[in-house]
């Protein structure tokens, strides 16, 4: 038995020093069906400098403003020991980079309405404006990458969305 | 100290910061408020939302935890080993289906999970070693490609990246981005310590010194404090530290103070 878990743990530590050369983890991802090799290059070789914002809109009418999902939180010390929000945020960012993956390779927006990120972020947005007691039969959202905190710059609007009826 | 008294303090230790690092978790993910939920649980089977199921199945971990740590407190092996195993198949079963949001410490603390019930296998004496030693080697490999990953970008070498990591609303403060900005030699000073810290465990790793890989590990600690404070990854903090036993149970045997 010892040899079996020495194997089993060699083989996986031999996978995940693989996997931190990028040539590697295509071939890995294939195999890694639990997703546990880790990658450990954190915030290399280049840094995560912009944030994405989503944006949503309840009507057709161009001349109605966009709105901003509540997504923001202050500095607060206790976050040391108490961060919930960084589930929150770190899977806001995976699901828009994975929705932007799917439009280079679905250009159509049609297709894409189907994709379980695309369905989340019209869900995400849905319950919000139910939560504030907001009645709405149709909208579209869009994601915008933008740079600092106080001094807001958007840089790009990377995704917009049809007008979708819900 | 006797030798299988320090591997039964380094299994501890590491045990209950496993969990420790998953009660927190946990804990986290059931308050996340609702509206939020889909981007930590996309997976979706119906249009409804399925947060009262997440939070059964958080429940049960807690408790599974709960348990393990009691059990392994009054030496009950074997329900130890139950309650430990049924609390890796929850999490598990949580970890697969959280397919967006997952940090590096969620993995750690995944591999924890596997890696101990793995050695379940083992006879008492080599579980605890296996255990500590193959979490200890890979935390020893994510510093590693960590310092080298930074050592090797030419943004951290020139050492003016951080403030934007800081200025970015998930990651950052704007005072201090806004600080550092102002003063480039001190942001400098910050980034190559980052490289600094993290290659600090390898390099020791390999000198025959306790006191270098002590104090190696220490710096490293900080540094999760640092980034807890700073950018809001406290689970870091509370999950790698986990893997320092292993990491003193390596060096030791490396070096030959601490014998089989």
């Amino acid at each position: 038995m010892l040899v079996f878990v020495l194997i089993v743990l060699a083989i996986f530590m031999v996978a995940s020093t693989l996997y931190q050369i990028k040539y590697f983890q295509k071939y890995l991802n294939k195999y890694d069906k639990l997703q546990l090799l880790p990658n450990y290059s954190f915030f290399a070789p280049k840094p995560y400098a912009n944030d994405f914002r989503l944006v949503y809109k309840i009507e057709e009418d161009p001349n109605s403003n966009w709105e901003e999902l509540d997504m923001y939180k202050e500095f607060a010390l206790k976050r040391i020991f108490w961060n919930p929000f960084k589930y929150y945020n770190k899977g806001m960012i995976d699901i828009c980079q994975q929705l932007l993956e799917e439009q280079h390779i679905i250009q159509n927006k049609e297709q894409l309405k189907s994709s379980t990120n695309h369905i989340n972020i019209i869900l995400s947005i849905y319950r919000f404006l139910k939560q504030r007691n907001i009645k709405a039969s149709a909208l579209k959202f869009a994601i915008v990458t933008s740079e600092g905190v106080k001094n807001l710059k958007i840089k790009s609007v990377v995704f917009d969305s049809n007008l979708q009826i819900i | 100290m006797e030798y299988s008294n320090l591997i039964n303090i380094g299994y501890a230790i590491s045990l209950y910061l496993i969990l420790f690092s998953t009660l927190m978790s946990v804990l986290e993910l059931s308050s996340t408020p609702n509206h939020y939920f889909n981007f930590i649980y996309p997976k979706i089977n119906t249009i409804s939302l399925n947060k009262r199921k997440w939070l059964k199945i958080h429940k049960l971990q807690v408790i599974s935890l709960l348990f393990t740590g009691t059990f392994f407190f009054l030496n009950m092996e074997v329900l130890f080993k139950i309650f430990f195993l049924s609390l890796t198949a929850l999490t598990l079963y949580s970890y697969i289906n959280r397919t967006a949001g997952k940090d590096g410490a969620d993995q750690l603390r995944i591999l924890a999970l596997l890696s101990f019930s793995l050695c379940f296998l083992l006879d008492t004496n080599f579980e605890k070693i296996v255990a500590l030693g193959f979490l200890g080697a890979q935390v020893v490999l994510g510093y590693t490609t960590s310092g080298i990953a930074k050592l090797l970008s030419p943004y951290w070498r020139k050492g003016n990246v951080l403030h934007l990591i800081f200025g970015t609303y998930s990651y950052g403060i704007p005072k201090i981005a806004k600080y550092i900005k102002a003063f480039p030699k001190i942001e400098r000073f910050m980034s190559h310590s980052a490289i600094f810290i993290m290659l600090a465990v390898p390099i020791t790793f390999f000198i025959p010194n306790q006191y270098a890989i002590l104090f190696a590990l220490a710096g490293i600690f900080i540094f999760h404090f640092g980034t807890a404070v700073l950018m809001g990854l406290n689970d870091f903090l509370y999950t790698f530290p986990l893997a320092y036993p292993g990491i003193i149970l390596l060096h030791g045997l490396m070096h030959n103070y601490i014998t089989i």
